[in-house]
C-alpha cells in the first residue's frame, strides 16, 4: 500500500511498531503523521504482513490492539478514527500495536465474526449480523447445489463465503 | 421514479460490493444485477444479467421472478420456465423466467430485501431450493 503521509512533515511523524496477533509474527515498523487515523496502522501492518484486512481495509471486522508494558494486549480499540499522535500521549499506552485477524466470514453479502471455530447453518443464520430466519432461508456454498444441512456443524474459515437462499417455485 | 427503499437498498449492496443498478422506464423501475452466476453446464455461460421489477409500493410489495438477460441456451436450447413476456429495455431483449416464492411462503418484509431476492433468483440456475420440478 501507498504511504502518502510519510516524509511529508517529518517532525510531526510518530512512528509505532505493529505486528499481526500470532505467535511468531514479524513486527513492523511505521512511520506516520501524527494527525493520521489509528485504522492507518492497522492497514499499513496489514500490508506489510501480507494479509488483507476483512472484510474491507477501510471498514474491517478485525480489531487493532495496544500492546502495553509487558507485552500486556489491551482491549480492541473501537475508535479507529481517533489520530495516532493524541492516543499515544494517553496515559498507560505505548507505541506498540498488534492486530487482530478474526475469523470473519460472510453470508450473501452480510459478514460476520464467528464465535466458534465451527457453526451449523443454523446458527450462522441467527447471528445477529445475519439474522436470517432459518425456517425461510437454506445455506449453501457458493455456487454449489448441495443444501447444507441444519445441524450439521462447519468448519468456519477466515473469508468463508455462504449463499443463503429463499426456496424457489417454477410457475405455469 | 424507483421507490427509495429500493434506491437505499442498491446503495448498501453496492458498498458491499455488489453491482445492482437501479433503471427507470416509463412506468416501471427495475433493478439490474450484472454477473449472476450460473452452472455449467447446463447454461451456455457463467454468468448472466437480470432485471428485476421492482413494484411502486417496495417494499411493503414484495418482488417476485426476474427477467433474464437474453441471449441464453440450456441444455443447447430454451429453458421450459423462461418462456415469460419479452420485453426490451436499453436496446437489450429481456425474458420473464417463471421463478417465485413458494406457496405459504411468501415475501416477508423487514426480512427479504432486493440482496435476498436476487439470492433466491440465483438458485434458479442451479435449479436448487426448487420445491417442484420443472
Amino acid at each position: 500500500m501507498a504511504a502518502p503521509h510519510e516524509h511529508e512533515n517529518p517532525e510531526h511523524d510518530v512512528q509505532v511498531r505493529v505486528q499481526i496477533l500470532s505467535p511468531g509474527a514479524e513486527e513492523f515498523k511505521v512511520k506516520l503523521p501524527e494527525a493520521a487515523a489509528l485504522l492507518e496502522v492497522m492497514q499499513r501492518g496489514a500490508a506489510l504482513a501480507h494479509v488483507a484486512l476483512l472484510p474491507t481495509q477501510d471498514a474491517p471486522l478485525d480489531r487493532l490492539h495496544n500492546i502495553l508494558k509487558h507485552d500486556e494486549v489491551g482491549p480492541a480499540i473501537q475508535d479507529l478514527d481517533q489520530a495516532i499522535g493524541d492516543f499515544v500521549r494517553q496515559p498507560g499506552t505505548t507505541r506498540d500495536f498488534g492486530i487482530e485477524l478474526v475469523l470473519a466470514f460472510r453470508v450473501n453479502t452480510r459478514w460476520a465474526i464467528a464465535p466458534k471455530p465451527e457453526l451449523s447453518p443454523r446458527e450462522i443464520l441467527a447471528l445477529p449480523e445475519i439474522n436470517l430466519d432459518y425456517t425461510q432461508y437454506s445455506l449453501y456454498l457458493p455456487n454449489s447445489t448441495d443444501l447444507l444441512a441444519l445441524d450439521t456443524p462447519i468448519k468456519i474459515e477466515r473469508g468463508m463465503a455462504f449463499e443463503a437462499q429463499r426456496d424457489g417455485r417454477y410457475g405455469a | 421514479m424507483c421507490p427509495r427503499t429500493a434506491q437505499e437498498d442498491a446503495g448498501r449492496l453496492a458498498r458491499r460490493g455488489l453491482s445492482v443498478t437501479l433503471v427507470e422506464t416509463p412506468g416501471q423501475c427495475y433493478a439490474y444485477a450484472s454477473g449472476i452466476e450460473a452452472a455449467t453446464p447446463p447454461w451456455d455461460r457463467p454468468a448472466y444479467d437480470l432485471m428485476i421489477a421492482i413494484p411502486a409500493g417496495y417494499d411493503d410489495a414484495g418482488l417476485d421472478a426476474f427477467y433474464l438477460g437474453l441471449p441464453y441456451t440450456f441444455k443447447g436450447g430454451t429453458h421450459p420456465r423462461v418462456q415469460g413476456a419479452t420485453i426490451e429495455i436499453n436496446g437489450r431483449r429481456w425474458q420473464l423466467v417463471s421463478w417465485h416464492y413458494p406457496e405459504g411462503a411468501s415475501w416477508r418484509r423487514g426480512q427479504d430485501n432486493l440482496e435476498t431476492h436476487i439470492l433466491h433468483c440465483k438458485g434458479f440456475f442451479f435449479h436448487r431450493g426448487a420445491v417442484n420440478a420443472y
